[in-house]
């Protein structure tokens, strides 16, 4: 076969020196074909086209990103042209150009990727491109076959040329060359030969590229003689062989291993001034690895000059190479990349040719070879490690797990976390068999899995399909030591809200300690479930000792230690715990679940619970608290499932055992002293007491501790003589000692049960104390409930007097607890008054502020302003302005003020504490107060400052709790007409819900499992920048400030940082802007608003208002109309729709003949395809300007068989306007539509009633309602309160109201 | 839930992928004692997302930290920066 052979080719080459001539400007389109480089300039071309045609869309900055890589590699990733794709098919706006270039990019500018798949990819893309009716002309269909070229792909040139016949495109110059390309790539002689004499028909020049075809054609099929034979026969027709050509039949010695044909052809060129550059060297390499010349393709490297841009070609080469399966020569080649100077090797070096052995899939034996052999040429010093990332991102589990024991083998390290891509890729494959085989190796391995790997990644997949205690027994199996696989398990449950079910891990397995790692799933747990009986057992579990028979004597102190330890982290846990459940009586449960299992918690919490519980604090609470503090709490032994209990010993076991010694002649003394203990715990007083007499009998001394012990004891009980017995015989033998101030407390509390009132003030002001040391939380809250069961008599003036004294005579000092019954004795009498004055004395005193929260209640109900006032200022003076609002706020809203909650929230300047109302929220819930939520909603509505999300699940959580389903949809509904955005929670625990009320879910449920949750929550790098409500408030001030420009690019800033400001403030923005016919800017926004977020905002709405403000609405109804003649789809329709002015925009043209007939005319287009709105929106404005005729015009043609008819607007304007003639309008109108519901009718009706009745024109009102019943309206049509209200000013009036619905 | 002081707590950027909790804290523990290293994770994928926290017991070991002009760690150049906010 030759193709030189067929002399007509000369012929054309003769003709072809003369038109080269005239056309000696090379066409950039051509150069592209041979030389991908050439892109480059091509594409700024592009860019500068359609960025100078003013359309800012969101494809461009992807565009340029691939510009530049091209600019920069020569090349570009798969990924980016993903990522374009994916844009592309996400939005309808692409342009024509912008669509051109992507087409260009799934060639050889894609060198990782096979030529299939970019053949795959561009048809993909074109398949997308001719779905959504992008405009395509000849350029792009010469651009898909440059593709399809540089792919080499198998196609019909002359089914090609059909299509562009059928599409009425005319092919032109480029066409024809690619397609002799082609041809000649096939070795098709007569294809060639027909393209050619086509393109002598028309004229068309034949040009370097068509020569190139030909010289390509002869040397690739190996005939470089004929090659050669084209080169000089057009050289001698004046034709120019270029680099390129020279190139190309160097390619074609190189494939047939002349290496001497390669040289020589070399040295033509270069004898002709024509270098050839690095590229065509690494092509002519190129050509000796596919002819399997690879030991020669060192002879060619001296040619070449490695100028600027060399490394980057030489990868795009190594690239193809490997894809072909050239290794070898990719060595070679690699090898001559210069070493950049002055820099030292980055652990990447390399990386992209071990990336590229991963990715055309070679077996692990075989990479791992590669990547070795690498190492050792000092290729690529890192291959294995790189390999080894690179297998872990792409989920190559087997070839990981290879490359580990080659780590290994060089003796590095495996580290815990190499193991955990390879566990999420099993967990996502729902492989058990194959997670648990690499908990297996990684044991085998050495790298026993942690609590992170069994938590995070192992057992969250695990304990979906089986029983915890199944779970523990596969994690056992694979050596993971059984208490880690219990508390981890026990952990997972947790998160997943299984209270009870870890509570039954933690007794089976008792997994102890580890404070830090449980406190927050158990807390979390114990919100979302309130199961305070696992709670309790899972923190007993966590705090008990190890199960040691027998305690030695000197590890004593130890566990003494250990005790405080404990009951520090206890206390923590359960402080937090009691914020959660926040109910009092839920509180009261914990302690006491608490003090039953023994579980002490230090004082600091205590007190800490106390502040908190404040004005909630009951007796039963603070006895518990001292109860819980107290160092006398010893722990109960964990009951476990398997083991019976064994309390510590009862008084009767005591008493066996003394008798037991007894017999035996041993000593007894520790025995009766523990046995006496006994007696006083059980609170057995007749036992206590024979007892006493029998020891008083024997030798038995008592100290002075135990003494004391029975003094508090006896006090308790309200022996007071008994007890002062005890202290006269402490006295007796020990003068100088002194009880301490508890039991002071403790007879003086008893003095006060038995009425003896002023014996207690004189006994405590006798044994006045010499400071105020703290004595702790249990101290405290005695002398709390000594205050408190006075207030609880109403005995204002012996609170006020026993306050006093205590204060003064050191035992205590004063606080919000201590001063509580102070304030509530009074309010207990209903004398708010007094309640105020000692509230002020306290302030004033003691800087404290008891009570305040029911005290301003107490104000608000009342409504006493000034006093309110002057409470709030008391109060600020000690807590602070914004403390004190947030009070008030709460306050107005329990009390059900709203409009006065909400007008603080409004203060200037006020910022609001999103904590405090949470809490609140939380508190209410708990309380099942939806009301007080209720009142919170409705008070924070529409201050965007402020993050309601949580009041909305709060509330709709009270009512599922409630079962008011249709409260909770109603909810959800509320969400969207205030345009807040539901979170997922909200719509997971609402679906929830009506799923389980056999109800339809109207919406999409968030697809979310706790786990996943989890994941976002822990791995939410902790946000450094401004915040979502912080941006907000910040675009929102600048709007005020008038800079609306301004407030707009710091929008656009926190798009770019993924941070989406709130859409009501985005909405006001564009409101703005478009007032200030600043297109422009609104256009800036346009590509980063989601489609979902462009509708809520009413963006399109927005741009069309500003484009008429700016006054150019009639170039804007222009491109309407013209997109609509062009309009194939509904989609497209869709599109013109949003583009469609709405009422603000059409009012201001009104005056405007000429853009008003292209309103009209566009409308009644629309409304002809059953698009009525805009016919409707302008029906509207026609009537509200007394455009009588228009209108009547429009409705009749447009709106007459209408489905349905908008008229708010009009109801609402001629309210504002005072004119019933819009709403007579209406009715006539919609009574002339036989579609229109007696409803729409009925709203119109009452809204004209209304009218009548405001006005007072009672006469005007019942003729209309005459009407209204004569059209068929009944009752319910109307609106509610219509006719009630039109019934009351008739009575007002005294008329009869004589119509009966 | 006793956090501590905010001073003590560094932002640690371009970490290698090779690198996870221990070896950040072995690295960091020559300024001093470390209260907790955390490198993060996606736990959607399992791997490491090249950053990491680490919080020194005292702020001055903190500042040490900040204040030498390089940190190296297993190749890589990383990036120190004090916690604010």
């Amino acid at each position: 076969m030759s193709l030189l052979r067929s002399t007509k080719f000369v012929r054309y080459f003769t003709g072809a020196a003369r038109t080269l001539i005239l056309n000696s400007a090379k066409t950039a389109e051509a150069n592209i074909l041979i030389n991908s480089k050439a892109l480059i300039g091509a594409n700024n071309v592009l860019i500068r086209d359609y960025s100078t045609s003013k359309k800012t869309e969101s494809l461009e900055p992807l565009l340029q990103k691939l510009d530049s890589e091209v600019r920069r590699f020569g090349r570009i990733t798969k990924k980016d042209i993903d990522e374009v794709f994916d844009e592309i098919r996400s939005k309808n706006d692409i342009t024509s150009s912008q669509s051109l270039l992507v087409i260009r990019c799934c060639g050889e500018l894609v060198p990782e990727e096979l030529p299939e798949q970019r053949t795959l990819l561009v048809q993909k893309i074109w398949n997308v491109l001719t779905e959504r009716g992008i405009p395509m002309d000849i350029s792009h269909y010469n651009a898909l076959l440059r593709v399809y070229i540089e792919n080499e792909h198998q196609f019909s040139p002359a089914k090609f040329l059909e299509e562009l016949e059928k599409k009425g495109l005319q092919p032109n110059r480029v066409t024809y060359q690619r397609l002799m390309w082609r041809y000649c790539q096939e070795g098709d002689v007569e294809g060639a030969t027909k393209v050619l004499e086509k393109m002598r028909e028309l004229n068309f020049p034949v040009s370097e590229p068509v020569l190139n075809a030909l010289v390509m054609g002869h040397a690739f099929h190996g005939d470089t003689d004929g090659a050669k034979a084209v080169l000089e026969t057009m050289a001698g027709a004046g034709l120019e062989p270029t680099n390129r050509t020279y190139t190309l039949l160097a390619c074609g010695y190189a494939k047939k291993g002349d290496i001497e044909g390669v040289k020589s052809t070399i040295e033509a060129a270069t004898q002709k001034d024509t270098l050839l550059l690095d590229k065509d060297i690494l092509d002519i390499v190129e050509y000796l690895a596919i002819g399997g010349h690879e030991d020669k393709v060192e002879q060619v490297f001296p040619y070449l000059q490695k100028a600027i841009g060399y490394n980057q070609d030489v990868c795009n080469l190594i690239l193809k190479l490997l894809n072909k399966g050239h290794e070898e020569t990719a060595k070679k080649i690699m090898k001559t990349m210069p070493k950049t100077a002055n820099v030292e090797d980055t652990p990447f070096k390399g990386a992209f040719y071990v990336k590229q052995l991963l990715k055309i899939n070679k077996t692990a034996d075989s990479i791992i070879k590669s990547c070795r052999e690498l190492k050792e040429e000092g290729l690529v010093p890192n291959a294995i490690f790189i390999a080894t990332e690179n297998a872990l991102q792409n989920g190559q589990i087997e070839l990981a797990q290879s490359l580990f024991k080659e780590l290994q083998k060089d003796g590095i390290e495996l580290r815990q976390h190499y193991y955990w891509p390879l566990l999420v890729q099993k967990g996502k494959e729902q492989d058990e068999e194959g997670l648990l085989q690499i908990l297996r190796n990684m044991s085998a391995a050495g790298v026993s899995p942690v609590g992170e790997t069994l938590r995070d990644y192992v057992i969250p997949y695990l304990i979906e399909k089986d029983t915890p205690q199944n779970v523990i027994l596969k994690l056992q199996i694979c050596n993971v030591p059984l208490i880690a696989s219990a508390r981890n398990v026990m952990v997972a449950l947790l998160e997943l809200g299984h209270t009870k079910k870890a509570a039954e891990i933690a007794l089976q397995y008792h997994p102890r300690g580890q404070y830090t790692l449980i406190a927050r799933p158990l807390l979390n747990a114990l919100s979302k479930t309130k199961d305070i009986e696992s709670f309790a057992s899972i923190l007993h579990v966590v705090s008990s000792r190890p199960q040691i028979s027998q305690v030695d004597e000197d590890t004593n102190e130890d566990l003494q230690k250990d005790d405080n330890q404990n009951n520090i982290n206890v206390g923590r846990i359960v402080n937090s715990a009691v914020r959660i459940l926040s109910k009092p009586d839920l509180c009261e449960n914990l302690l006491s679940n608490m003090y039953s299992k023994g579980l002490g918690i230090n004082t600091e919490s205590a007190e800490a619970i106390a502040q908190y519980l404040g004005e909630n604090m009951t007796t039963k609470l603070s006895e518990l608290l001292s109860q819980l503090t107290s160092s006398d709490l010893e722990l109960a032994p964990v009951q476990s499932i398997r083991r019976e209990s064994t309390g510590p010993p009862s008084a009767a076991q005591l008493e066996k055992i003394l008798k037991q010694n007894k017999n035996k002649g041993n000593n007894v003394n520790r025995i009766q002293k523990q046995l006496l203990t006994a007696y006083i715990k059980e609170n057995n007083t007749t036992k206590v007491n024979s007892f006493l007499q029998e020891l008083k009998g024997s030798d038995f001394e008592l100290t002075p501790a135990t003494l004391a012990q029975l003094y508090e004891y006896y006090s308790q009980n309200d022996e007071i003589d008994r007890a002062n017995e005890c202290k006269a015989e402490i006295l007796a033998k020990y003068p100088d000692f002194t009880l301490n101030k508890f039991k002071l407390i403790q007879m003086a509390f008893a003095l006060v049960r038995t009425n003896r009132y002023d014996e207690a003030v004189q006994f405590l002001k006798d044994n006045k104390q010499a400071d105020d040391i703290d004595t702790g939380f249990m101290y405290n809250s005695k002398v709390w409930q000594l205050l408190n069961s006075l207030a609880e008599k109403k005995d204002s003036e012996k609170v006020i007097e026993l306050t006093k004294l205590l204060i003064e005579n050191n035992y205590i000092e004063p606080s919000n607890v201590i001063l509580g019954p102070l304030i509530k004795v009074h309010l207990l009498k209903d004398d708010i008054d007094s309640a105020l004055k000692e509230f002020e004395n306290c302030c004033n005193q003691y800087r404290s502020t008891p009570w305040k929260g029911e005290l301003m209640k107490a104000l608000i109900m009342k409504e006493d302003a000034s006093k309110l006032q002057w409470l709030a200022d008391l109060s600020t003076q000690i807590h602070g302005e914004v403390n004190i609002l947030h009070d008030l706020v709460l306050a107005f809203v329990e009390c059900g003020r709203l409009r006065q909650a909400r007008r603080i929230l409004e203060t200037p300047g006020m910022q609001t504490r999103q904590r405090r109302l949470d809490d609140a929220c939380q508190r209410y819930v708990e309380e099942g107060k939806s009301e007080y939520l209720e009142g919170l909603l409705e008070a924070t509505k529409e201050l965007s400052y402020i993050d309601r999300s949580n009041i909305f699940y709060h509330l709709l959580v009270t009512y599922c709790k409630a079962n008011q389903t249709d409260k909770a949809v109603g909810l959800w509904t509320i969400l969207q007409e205030e345009g807040e955005i539901p979170s997922d929670q909200f719509l997971s625990y609402l679906s929830k819900h009506l799923k389980s009320k056999n109800r339809e879910v109207p919406f999409v449920v968030p697809n979310e499992t706790p786990t996943k949750q989890k994941t976002s929550e822990v791995t939410k790098p902790k946000q450094t920048g401004p915040t979502k409500n912080e941006l907000t408030n910040t675009i929102e001030t600048l709007v005020q400030e008038g800079k609306t420009d301004q407030a707009l690019d710091v929008a656009i800033k926190s798009f770019e940082h993924g941070i989406i400001p709130k859409s009501s403030v985005l909405k006001y923005t564009l409101k703005k802007l478009a007032e200030e016919s600043n297109v422009e800017k609104i256009q800036q926004l346009g590509k980063y608003v989601s489609d979902n977020l462009r509708r809520r905002i009413t963006y399109d709405d927005k741009l069309t208002l500003a484009i008429f403000n700016r006054g150019d609405g009639a170039n804007h109804m222009d491109s309407i109309l013209t997109s609509l003649e062009n309009a194939t789809t509904d989609e497209d329709i869709e599109n013109i729709l949003t583009k469609f002015p709405r009422s603000n925009a059409l009012a201001s043209i009104m005056e405007n003949k000429e853009v008003l007939s292209k309103c009209h005319t566009v409308a009644e287009i629309l409304a002809s395809k059953g698009h009525t709105n805009p016919a409707n929106l302008l029906w509207m404005e026609y009537v509200l300007s007394d455009k009588e005729q228009e209108a009547d015009t429009l409705w009749k043609k447009s709106l007459i068989n209408a489905n349905s008819i908008l008229f708010r607007r009009l109801l609402q304007e001629s309210h504002q306007r005072n004119e019933p003639r819009y709403i007579e309008k209406l009715i006539s109108a919609l009574q002339s539509n036989n579609q229109t519901s007696l409803g729409s009718l009925g709203n119109a009706f009452s809204r004209l009633i209304n009218m009548h009745v405001v006005n007072n024109n009672l006469q005007e009102a019942e003729n209309v309602l005459k009407r209204a019943i004569d059209c068929g309206l009944k009752k319910e049509h109307f609106n509610k309160n219509c006719i009630e209200r039109l019934q009351s000013a008739f009575t007002t009036a005294g008329k009869e109201f004589k119509f009966t619905l | 839930m006793a956090s501590t002081a905010r001073a003590a707590r560094l932002y640690v950027g371009n970490l290698p992928w090779t690198v996870g909790h221990r070896q950040l804290r072995e690295y960091f523990a020559q300024f001093g004692a470390i209260q907790s290293s955390r490198v993060v994770f996606d736990r959607s994928t399992g791997l490491s997302k090249g950053y990491g926290f680490i919080e020194f017991v005292s702020p001055s070991a903190a500042a040490d930290a900040i204040n030498k002009q390089v940190h190296t760690l297993e190749g890589l150049n990383l990036t120190v920066q004090a916690q604010n906010n």
